[in-house]
């Protein structure tokens, strides 16, 4: 990019005209522009990895300062470049893409084809480099431009055809290469084209990253997928050769996942990668669907497909036949219900993908996505640091011609917690009339509106029930929609903690009223649960207020006080215990359904606590030989092994300090259980224990001893099928003894 | 296998229905003139209104019954999917017009059983259908409570409200089915199933179908108690009395034993009123007054799903301190 | 095997108790013909033994060949039902419940495709007895009421081939038509003499010697809930055996731990206690004890250690509170509200009475 003062008098001289960009042309190039390769207009090969590594640390001196211009496409055409040093502002691969944009071609050593040599600087003394390139660029008389003159080169373009294929496309007048800064006679101009383009595109899509170097951030991890990506199509074909057991190295893997918070330019980087090494991308999102069978359906669809540009262009990329397609399934986290088996068809599909697939979600955590990651190249997304959004925003904003001063753009990025898509919608959003610089005590008020309400949670809001029962209702309620599903449970945990504003009066009047308050409170969190039911059950949306009135605003009213901090609402996981009790209850009594005649109720208060009592006694008393009789028990009933934990599992301790019956047998005891019990079961259900085993505390030394149990009979077996039914979906006969 | 007799003294023609006056005055003229409107009938259970249309829809249409007449009812699918597909493709088909004396009218009739259960949004959906193809199609309506179907629909319906059937009819009709059937009972009996089914005809000939099954040809006004699930009068009255008296200890116990005996509280409470009514109790208007309302409270409430021992409980501690205070 | 599946009766002779209901049920099935029957009465009063017996009498020993099987149940959008049903062949039973809001699919489409399949009648030894199916569905009252009105008229259409008994708690949950269209038996639960004397009987044939004064206390512990008590009664010989008629009887633990509530709530009512309180009621719920079961009890319990005033408003409230959390879908909410409004009448009373 040029200094402004160039530019402008470029621009206010110099329209750009085809003769005059010949000319400079010629003048600067001593290859005359006839040396054309066909291959010049094929997409741009995969740039010269070998260098990457060294030159990385080599950050330019002023990256992003200059401004890129537009130029007419195929400016560049018929050029081959060679790139030394390290560019004033441009990193390598920003120079690279620059080129292949417009139609150049880079190589990586000077030769007679060479057109131009592009020097940089040494970074050690900020000199122009001397390098073997330089020196040999002399000799052949290769001209040796810098980094201006090259973006000189492209400003000053006029369409050139280097073909016939390519014809000129008409350069609008504004949008190509006007300088940033203000000028008056050209200002409202300006501010028009400005405008039309604003209109037409989000920030956030307009300058997503095209090449590597736009991508802000995860320096790391984007180069690993790079690599992964490069050496793909080798591990595809040793794989096939067959020698793909050799290493479990993670370059072996066919996928990758990448995983992080919203905004920190995962899809960016996979699309950046995937088209700088070559590859046509088909993506999924969430708003395909995503089932099972439409994978399928899909990845066979792309298994040995070659993409269209790929076909129009004539001639395959890849020598090795293998197709350049890649697959980017995007918020895979996102696979839901209505994805039914999307996940495993994804894995499976992994398997046997020969394309590579880019898995990318949010949650790295969730349950869905940690199966998933076995088979992927794992790389989580950290948030860039706001000086490295800074950086890219300032470019974008320059871009957009309005002033923005660093500082300003640092609290924005604070603000957004380096979510780079939503910086962008801001800055887009903010953008000041006619390209004036966007102050920052204008950022810093609007920073507050739009960031109030979002950077509270209901952490931040709870306590304010209790503390705060003055303020307006409807302030109140507002912290209530802070989380509506959150902040009730926090509330409902928290009232009976706090120590109670109370008028002074005698301690007894005064613990009367404290209780009396206390019911209030509790009575109308009763009464909200009634009306969230109704909200969650017939999606009464409108009730919404009311709900927050009675679940947070009333009890915090009545138990209004002081409150120390606020705890994890401790109904989200005592619910889910008692789900996950209540469904073991239910497997086991569908197994004890041909014995038992009792409900599910009635399984747990009546038969729980005497069955506790029966298998437990006979390890108890006899110790390891009592097992078999506890399995002949638990035969008799169908019961399983989980059975077994769940009956046990459900006792209620009474007294402090109590402990559960199951700790009075020793561990050796019920070790024999498990063994024996394994034993006698083994044929059956190993396929459905195995699985389970993993988790089971029991399962200390199975293997130890594998003597058989004599005292099994062989109905055994038969019996037990039907225990396994739920999990095997198994008919079974028993016959009632 | 013996057919539930219900179905076997279902009255064939609508003059067989007994005791619906009107009703069956002007749907003898309708039938006629072979000219019927949409129709609603509405009233309390077992009063004949599913009999009579079928009654009528027999004697209209005769053998052409099963290609002109659709039934629909709770245990179909009644969603408003079926209205505009099901119910509308039956309602649009136009039907051969035939001539001749005897010759069945020339629409169809589609029966909605039960339609209070249907929602609102297909009762809605159905307005249009009725409009429509009203050439073609008549619609009869049978609910228990007009008051759940919209007024959109019954405005375009011609109404005909179902009495309980009186006790003495009852009485008369079930000696004529006890008499087909071989079963000796006497009227004492009958009395007292009438009585227990509040002039529900079918569940009276189906407490004296199950009767007869249980009980063979035994029948004494107590087994029909019993069948009918009602609690004994002692224990009602004693409830009652134990509630005067203050005693709470005794009224757990009667509670308890009451539930572990099985009875249904619903029952109790009709019962409760009974006999909290009865002059012989000898309660003030005020106190009858006040009880009833728990009563009623504690009827909606269990209605909701509320706990039987705890409502229980809450009414009879309620009765004691109504009872006594005054 | 335990004893109380191990000795209960299997033919409507061999009742223990109820003997003039087992004649009629007899009379009801000799012409080998069933009506339409709903069985109520409390938990552990034998309403399913009285149907197997039933069933055996009209089917023979066959209907003892249980199978359990799991359905899965395809649903038009996708989503599976899964359902335990036990068969035999001339019979099935399952839980309509288990199916949550689909009931009504659920049971459509089984008793749809039993009355279609008509009987299956291998190699059976009861040639020339009816040939229709039974479908026995247990806790009727918890079906939804779609399901329920779907039902009434089912039973009406397939009556050729398939008898329906059902089975329930409270029969004032299940609609009147069907209660209609049902022969209604009201099954009690047995006495405390009636459960004493199944007790001794079944010690006499596991050859024990049980003291009558332990049997009437294991009775009186069960709540005239025999499966219960024999379940106790088995627990007491594992636990102590020669018995004595001075021996403990356990509780269930369930049981005590609500005492052991309760006896908080009547120790102390302060903010703090019932916090405390709130931790146990979550232990209670996650052990699956239904939450109006934990209200009863504890209310229950609290009635004997209340004066008089004080029972009055605690069943007031517990009535309220109770059916509220029948509308709401977090009962721990409801409990603890019930036991803050509690607390805070008993505080009342007790600083008016005794000025401390």
């Amino acid at each position: 990019m040029a200094a402004p003062s160039a530019a402008i008098r470029l621009a206010e001289q110099a329209p750009p005209s085809k003769s005059l960009m010949a000319d400079t042309v010629r003048s600067e190039g001593d290859k005359p522009a006839m040396n054309v390769e066909p291959a010049a207009l094929s997409p741009p090969a995969p740039p010269p990895r070998k260098w990457y590594p060294g030159m990385k640390d080599d950050r330019p001196p002023n990256k992003g300062s200059k401004r890129i211009p537009t130029g007419a496409p195929g400016c560049l055409a018929n050029r081959t470049f060679v790139i030394t040093g390290t560019q004033d502002s441009l990193e390598r691969e920003d120079a690279v893409a620059l080129i292949h944009k417009y139609g150049g071609r880079v190589t990586s050593a000077v030769s007679g084809k060479t057109s131009f040599v592009l020097r940089g600087i040494d970074p050690d003394t900020g000199n122009p480099l001397e390098s073997s390139k330089v020196q040999k660029a002399r000799q052949l008389k290769t001209s040796i431009i810098d980094e201006d003159q090259l973006l000189e080169m492209i400003r000053v373009s006029a369409p050139q055809p280097v073909e016939d294929k390519l014809p000129a496309s008409p350069v609008p007048p504004f949008k190509t290469n006007l300088p940033p800064s203000v000028h008056p006679a050209t200002h409202s101009d300006l501010s028009d084209a400005r405008q039309q383009t604003c209109v037409h595109s989000l920030w956030a899509e307009k300058y997503r990253p095209r090449n590597l170097n736009h991508l802000v951030g995860n320096a790391d991890h984007i180069k690993r997928l790079t690599e992964w990506l490069n050496t793909w199509p080798e591990n595809l074909k040793s794989e096939v050769a067959g020698a793909s057991s050799k290493s479990k190295d993670q370059t072996m893997l066919k996928a990758a996942l990448l995983s992080g918070p919203p905004g920190v330019g995962k899809t960016s980087a996979a699309r950046v990668v995937l088209a700088v090494s070559g590859y046509d991308a088909v993506e999924l999102n969430a708003s395909d669907t995503r089932s099972q069978k439409a994978l399928k359906a899909m990845a066979e669809d792309l298994v040995g497909n070659t993409s269209i540009a790929e076909f129009a262009s004539g001639q395959p990329k890849c020598a090795g036949g293998y197709c350049r397609m890649a697959l980017i399934m995007d918020e895979v986290d996102g696979m839901s219900s209505g994805d039914r088996g999307g996940m495993a068809q994804l894995i499976a599909t992994i398997k046997s993908s020969k394309m590579p697939i880019i898995c990318i979600c949010n949650d790295r955590n969730s349950p869905k996505v940690r199966s998933l990651a076995n088979h992927c190249l794992d790389l989580r997304f950290r948030r860039p640091s706001p000086a490295e959004t800074v950086v890219a925003m300032r470019r974008v904003v320059t871009d957009e011609g309005y002033g923005v001063e660093v500082d300003t753009l640092n609290r924005i990025a604070q603000a957004c917690n380096s979510d780079i898509r939503q910086m962008l919608n801001l800055l887009q959003m903010w953008r000041p009339e006619g390209g004036e610089r966007l102050s920052s005590s204008e950022v810093s008020k609007r920073v507050e509106t739009a960031f109030k309400d979002v950077s509270v949670g209901p952490f931040d809001v709870a306590d304010k029930f209790f503390k705060e029962p003055n303020t307006p209702l409807d302030k109140r309620l507002r912290h209530y929609f802070v989380d509506s599903g959150m902040t009730p449970l926090m509330v409902q945990d928290s009232y009976l903690s706090v120590s109670m504003n109370l008028p002074a009066m005698p301690a007894m009047q005064r613990e009367l009223m404290g209780l009396e308050r206390v019911a209030m409170a509790s009575e109308s969190i009763a009464s909200a649960d009634v009306v969230g039911k109704r909200i969650s059950s017939e999606q009464q949306w409108a009730l919404a207020p009311l709900h927050g009135i009675l679940s947070c605003c009333a009890p915090g009213y009545y138990a209004q006080g002081n409150i120390g901090r606020i705890n994890f609402p401790s109904w989200l996981g005592r619910n889910s215990t008692c789900l996950k009790r209540h469904r073991q209850l239910r497997e086991c009594t569908s197994r004890m359904q041909a014995h038992v005649s009792g409900s599910k109720e009635e399984v747990r208060q009546a038969y729980v606590p005497a069955l506790r009592e029966l298998l437990l006694r006979p390890m108890r008393e006899l110790g390891a030989d009592g097992a078999s009789k506890v399995i002949e028990l638990m035969d008799a009933y169908c019961l399983s092994k989980d059975d077994f934990d769940a009956i046990m599992e459900m006792q209620l301790l009474i007294g402090p300090g109590a402990k559960a019956d199951i700790a009075t047998v020793p561990a050796n005891v019920k070790a024999t259980l498990t063994r024996k019990y394994n034993a006698a079961h083994q044929g059956i259900k190993r396929g459905v224990r195995s699985l389970k085993m993993a988790t089971e505390h029991f399962a200390e030394d199975i293997e130890e001893d594998e003597e058989e149990d004599e005292e099994e009979d062989l109905i055994v077996p038969v019996k037990t099928k039907a225990a396994t039914s739920s999990t095997a979906k198994s008919k079974t006969k028993i016959s009632r003894a | 296998m013996t057919t539930p007799w219900v179905e076997k003294y279902r009255p064939k023609s609508v003059d067989d229905i007994s005791h619906q006056g009107e009703v069956i005055e002007s749907l003898r003229c309708a039938i006629e003139q072979k000219n019927l409107p949409h129709l609603i009938f509405y009233g309390p259970p077992g009063t004949g209104k599913t009999s009579t249309i079928l009654a009528a829809a027999r004697q209209l249409f005769g053998t052409e019954y099963r290609s002109r007449v659709m039934e629909l009812n709770a245990s179909d699918e009644r969603g408003i999917a079926v209205v505009r597909e099901k119910i509308k493709s039956f309602a649009q088909v136009a039907v051969s017009a035939s001539s001749g004396p005897h010759a069945p009218p020339p629409y169809k009739l589609i029966v909605l059983d039960e339609a209070d259960s249907m929602t609102t949004d297909a009762q809605s959906a159905l307005r249009r259908t009725m409009e429509t193809y009203s050439k073609v199609t008549r619609f009869c309506i049978i609910c228990n409570y007009i008051s759940r179907i919209i007024p959109p629909i019954s405005s375009r319906c011609a109404k005909f409200r179902f009495k309980s059937i009186p006790h003495e009819a009852m009485v008369q009709r079930l000696q004529h089915i006890a008499q087909q059937e071989g079963v000796s009972s006497s009227t004492e009996v009958l009395r007292e199933l009438t009585h227990q089914s509040e002039g529900d005809m079918r569940r009276a000939i189906q407490m004296l179908q199950s009767l007869h099954r249980l009980y063979g040809d035994e029948l004494t006004p107590s087994t029909v108690l019993d069948i009918s699930g009602a609690v004994p009068k002692a224990r009602v009255i004693n409830i009652l009395e134990v509630c005067r008296k203050g005693d709470f200890n005794r009224m757990q116990s009667i509670v308890d034993e009451l539930l572990a005996d099985g009875y249904p509280v619903a029952q109790l409470l009709v019962q409760l009123l009974d006999a909290l009514t009865s002059p012989e109790m000898g309660f003030t208007s005020s106190q009858m007054a006040a009880v009833s309302c728990h009563l009623a409270l504690v009827d909606k409430q269990l209605i909701d799903g509320a706990d039987d021992y705890l409502q229980l409980m809450n009414l009879t501690a309620s009765c004691m301190r109504e009872l006594r205070a005054h | 095997m335990l004893w109380v599946d191990k000795h209960r009766p299997k033919s409507l002779d061999g009742l223990d108790y109820h003997k003039p209901l087992s004649q009629q049920l007899k009379r009801m099935v000799s012409a080998g013909d069933l009506a339409h029957t709903l069985l109520y009465g409390p938990s552990g009063a034998g309403k399913k033994t009285r149907i197997m017996a039933m069933l055996r009498e009209i089917h023979g020993p066959s209907v003892e060949r249980l199978r359990v099987e799991q359905r899965t149940f395809k649903r038009a959008n996708g989503t599976d039902i899964e359902l335990t049903i036990v068969s035999s062949n001339h019979h099935l039973e399952f839980n309509p419940s288990d199916a949550g809001i689909r009931d009504r699919e659920v049971v459509q489409e089984i008793i749809k495709e039993v009355a279609s399949s008509g009987p299956v009648l291998i190699g059976s030894s009861n040639q020339g007895k009816s040939d229709f199916k039974v479908i026995v569905l247990n806790e009727v009252e918890r079906m939804s009421k779609p399901a329920q009105h779907a039902l009434r008229r089912t039973m009406e259409k397939y009556t050729a081939s398939c008898r329906l008994i059902l089975c329930c708690t409270n029969p004032s949950q299940v609609i009147a038509p069907i209660r209609s269209r049902c022969v209604c038996l009201r099954i009690a639960a047995p006495t405390h003499e009636e459960i004493c004397a199944v007790l001794s009987a079944v010690a006499r044939k596991e050859g024990l010697n049980l003291p009558p004064q332990l049997g009437l206390k294991i009775a009186q512990s069960s709540e005239r809930n025999l499966r219960r008590a024999l379940l106790t009664l088995e627990a007491c010989k594992v636990q102590q055996y020669p018995f004595t008629e001075q021996q403990h009887v356990q509780l269930p633990d369930w049981q005590l731990f609500i005492g052991g509530v309760v006896d908080d709530l009547v120790s102390e009512q302060t903010p703090r206690q019932l916090l405390k309180i709130r931790s146990k009621l979550y232990e209670l719920l996650s052990n699956c004890i239904p939450p109006d079961l934990i209200m009863r009890t504890i209310v229950r319990q609290l009635l004997s250690k209340m004066p008089m005033p004080v029972r009055m408003e605690l069943l007031h409230h517990a009535a309220i509170y109770e059916h509220r959390m029948q509308a709401g879908s977090k009962p721990i909410f409801h409990i603890e509200a019930f036991l803050a409004r509690f607390m805070s009448c008993y505080k009342k009373f007790s600083v008016a009475n005794h000025g401390k």
